[in-house]
């Protein structure tokens, strides 16, 4: 294999997926995706919408979804997947990321479109996810021919809370979609490349030692937060991630949706009802009236015309206003409110039944959140990074260095600074590309390691009580920032079953800074994710059953992605353990 | 299928942008993620380890078909046809397949006769000879197809509702309707026209600012009303500064896109 021409960013999004590239010293340059527009007309975009639409045999004329590279097209993913999905939702596969990172749930079993009919076939998070990513491959092979992707230096980022369970399903798709091994990057950390590219050297004049940099993505459905620290390194600045926050399930179009059913409620109140696709209709006129009333201050209000869907477009179209109290009252007070540093988000105790469902939070104030964030993190930030479509909005940039404005100045630091001109719609997949260079040709790298800490669930060796299960202990394997490439081992051995499956609890922390390899922590403190499990083949001259004595070793891989195996005493035979998927069945 | 010659005047391959219709049949190769029958070579790759979308063979086709039959319609609208050396594949097609079109295809035989001719500059315009552009009026008309023009307005239909806005009689309704319905119209026709289409003005100056028009002016690109007497140069105000369209991007179109379907009727189950 030659070396690699280019490296390639790839961000796989919840709502859309972008790519970028580079080659050589050229900086990175968004690659336009190839994409079903209508039946039968493919059209050039920039994003590719992260929606999977599986239509009815009868649905499309036979070929209209066809592509160059998928002739005999049975579904259909980016632009009109999106449209077509909106009309027909049970056919629609969306937020299949938002899956994958969902440990109740079977990530390999066919599950989505979730909940759909009988006869609509279905694919697991896995397989969706690598349906976008393959169509990304096939895209970037049909303009770079003669370069194919899996000889090209491929860099794909995943949210920063993703767990190694998520990573390595994540990897698993890119395999299945013909990326082979690609490089895993935190999404923040790549927004965070993308400014260092965008300001050169400069940014050293930007940054300082001591400078923290709060990394606010607010995207379509998620939301992120990471924190990194400029430190000294013997004379050289150097960045360094410390802090990610957790997966919170909110976005841009929650507040679309939020500001649809508002401007409805008003309607319905003049006596105007609208039906479903009037709703879907409002819904995007309220996105754009959102971002003119968010992008310009001095607008009182929008207004927002609502179509039937029938073709009397004149006599038919609804009229409504947007009002700059509805942003208000909607988008900053519902999901960007000016709370006190010492809010956090309110639970709503679950019944005893719930929906087996994506986890959506129950508060979708996104700084109550950020303050639970900041509450726990060891560093105040100095400086905000922002990434994500929402914050293209001035007046949502505002209100968030506002609230921590606000924050900073109770403990008597100073108001952070803004990090401007990244492109919050691309920074991601531009950032990525130019990590992907920087690993082969050297420059700032953000240190920091692996964003968890993870622990295995054992069994406490004391007397059985007839009715109680017994307790488990939480014992860490793999201490929070491990960095690439690095590889711990547990310093109590166990003895491990030959030829038969063995199953353990596993855990992870994003918080736990302090826990060393083989500390013993309560597995009430941590987030439970899918079990670890192996069957050791029984080595010949070792009778099956036979119980041998083994050592616990974490592994980094160079690529971003947790392996463990457990490595036997005497002879050094070494069985690699695997993530079991298939959800715990609760939420 | 051999690959057809590409177009003499625009280099696009069919006539001016048909895609392949390549045929149907299934290809070994072609990977379904969700067939009803989940007999699926998705399956089955997945088994031996290959599952992979459109992967190899089949890609490695698609990709120099598509280079082929590239129909990006990024024709240089502004500076005419400019043309590049043909491959040696092109060029030998060209070889065989010509002498029968010009036996058989008045038409392109004339077309041919002006081929060695110099491309009609801009400058000095009076060397231009009234008789030449005679000719040019009467020979450069290929076969309209009406395709591209039904593409486009199928989005703006689809975008902005445009044909729904043309078609209905909106005499009896208030201006406040039209307004509002005009909302709709613009929003979504103006997106798609940023997409389809890149404008410039013809002139970069701003309107109503005086002008003087050079002798060998360009009449197709500037239009003089008013006093309009003696030879150029002339002076006067601008008007108006004209629309360009400096490239076309419209979405390639593949087997069975009927472009006479505007928008297809709707009907919810």
């Amino acid at each position: 294999m030659d070396a690699p021409t280019f490296t390639v960013g790839i961000d796989l999004g919840t709502t859309n997926c972008s790519m970028a590239a580079c080659a050589d010293r050229d900086p990175a340059q968004s690659v336009a995706i190839p994409q079903i527009v209508a039946p039968s007309e493919i059209g050039e975009e920039r994003l590719l919408p992260s929606f999977l639409f599986v239509p009815a045999e009868a649905q499309f004329p036979a070929g209209a979804l066809a592509l160059p590279w998928y002739p005999h097209a049975r579904d259909v993913v980016g632009t009109f997947a999106r449209a077509q999905g909106a009309s027909t939702p049970t056919r629609l596969v969306s937020s299949a990321k938002s899956w994958l990172s969902h440990a109740a749930v079977d990530r390999r079993g066919a599950i989505l479109p979730w909940q759909a009919p009988e006869d609509v076939p279905r694919c697991s998070p896995v397989e969706a996810a690598a349906r976008y990513l393959g169509h990304l491959r096939a895209a970037w092979e049909r303009a770079h021919a003669d370069a194919p992707l899996a000889e090209q230096d491929v860099v794909l980022t995943v949210p920063a809370s993703f767990d190694a369970v998520a990573r390595e399903l994540t990897m698993e798709a890119a395999e299945l979609a013909g990326i082979e091994a690609p490089t895993l990057l935190e999404e923040p950390q790549a927004a965070m490349y993308d400014w260092l590219a965008q300001r050169g050297e400069r940014w050293r004049d930007e940054l300082v030692v001591g400078d923290v940099v709060l990394v606010v993505d607010i995207g379509g459905g998620t939301t992120d937060f990471s924190l990194i620290v400029v430190r000294d390194d013997e004379g050289c600045l150097t960045l360094e991630r410390v802090a990610v926050g957790d997966h919170i399930l909110l976005g841009g179009d929650n507040m679309d949706l939020a500001l649809a059913y508002a401007v409805r409620a008003e309607l319905a109140e003049r006596g105007t009802e609208l039906d479903d696709w009037q709703v879907r209709a409002l819904t995007h006129a309220a996105r754009t009236g959102k971002e003119a009333l968010l992008a310009d201050e001095s607008l009182a209000a929008v207004p927002l015309a609502i179509p039937t869907r029938s073709s009397r477009l004149v006599g038919g179209t609804i009229r409504a206003s947007l009002t700059r109290a509805m942003i208000d009252a909607v988008v900053l007070e519902g999901f960007l409110p000016a709370v006190e540093a010492d809010a956090r988000p309110q639970v709503v105790r679950r019944t005893g039944l719930t929906a087996l469902g994506l986890p959506y939070p129950s508060d979708a104030a996104i700084t109550r959140h950020l303050a639970a964030f900041v509450g726990r993190a060891a560093a105040l930030p100095t400086a905000i990074l922002y990434n994500g479509g929402v914050t293209r909005a001035a007046s949502v940039r505002e209100r968030v260095r506002g609230v921590l404005a606000r924050w900073l100045e109770g403990v008597g630091k100073p108001a952070p600074r803004v990090l401007a001109g990244s492109d919050p719609e691309l920074a991601v997949c531009r950032g990525a590309a130019h990590y992907g260079r920087i690993r082969r040709q050297g420059g700032v790298k953000i240190r920091g390691g692996t964003a968890h800490a993870h622990y295995l669930g054992i069994q406490r060796a004391e007397l059985a009580v007839p009715g109680v299960p017994p307790r488990l202990d939480a014992v860490c394997v793999a201490p929070l920032g491990m960095e690439e490439g690095s590889e711990v081992t547990l310093p109590q051995p166990f003895g491990l079953v030959l030829g038969e499956e063995v199953s353990f609890p596993f855990f992870a922390s994003a918080t736990r800074e302090g826990d060393r390899v083989g500390a013993v922590v309560k597995p009430q403190e941590l987030q439970e994710l899918a079990p670890l499990e192996a069957t050791l083949p029984a080595p010949e001259g070792t009778q099956p059953g036979a119980v041998v004595q083994v050592h616990l070793h974490a592994r980094v891989t160079e690529v971003g992605t947790l392996e463990l195996s457990a490595v036997e005493h005497t002879t050094g035979a070494r069985w690699k353990l695997s993530f079991d998927v298939r959800g715990t069945g609760q939420s | 299928m051999a690959p057809q010659p590409p177009c003499p005047w625009c280099r696009a391959t069919d006539q001016h942008g048909r895609p392949n219709r390549g045929s149907t049949a299934r290809r070994p190769g072609d990977v379904d993620l969700f067939p009803g029958t989940r007999s699926d070579a998705f399956g089955e790759a997945k088994r031996h380890g290959t599952a992979q979308y459109g992967r190899g063979r089949n890609l490695r086709q698609g990709g120099r078909l598509s280079a082929a039959f590239s129909v990006r319609y990024q024709i240089a609208l502004t500076e005419g046809h400019d043309v590049e050396s043909l491959g040696l594949g092109a060029r030998l097609w060209l070889a065989l397949t010509l002498p029968w079109r010009i036996i058989f295809d008045g038409l392109f035989a004339a077309k041919l006769t002006s081929i060695d001719a110099p491309a009609p500059t801009p400058l000095p315009a009076p060397r231009r000879e009234p008789k030449v552009e005679v000719r040019e009026a009467e020979i450069v008309r290929p076969a309209v197809d009406p395709g591209p023009a039904l593409q486009l307005l199928a989005i703006f239909q689809r975008e902005g509702r445009f044909v729904d806005f043309l078609r209905e009689d909106v005499s009896s309704f208030s201006d406040a309707d039209i307004g509002a319905a005009a909302r709709v119209v613009h929003e979504g026709c103006s997106r798609a026209l940023g997409k389809v289409v890149e404008l410039a003005p013809v002139r970069s100056e701003g309107e109503g600012a005086a002008i003087e028009l050079p002798v060998g002016f360009d009449p197709a690109r500037v239009r003089v009303t008013g006093k309009v007497v003696g030879e150029p140069p002339f002076r006067g105000k601008l008007a108006h500064h004209g629309w360009l369209a400096t490239a076309v991007h419209l979405p390639e179109t593949t087997a069975g896109h009927d472009p006479k379907i505007l928008a297809p009727a709707e009907v919810e189950l």
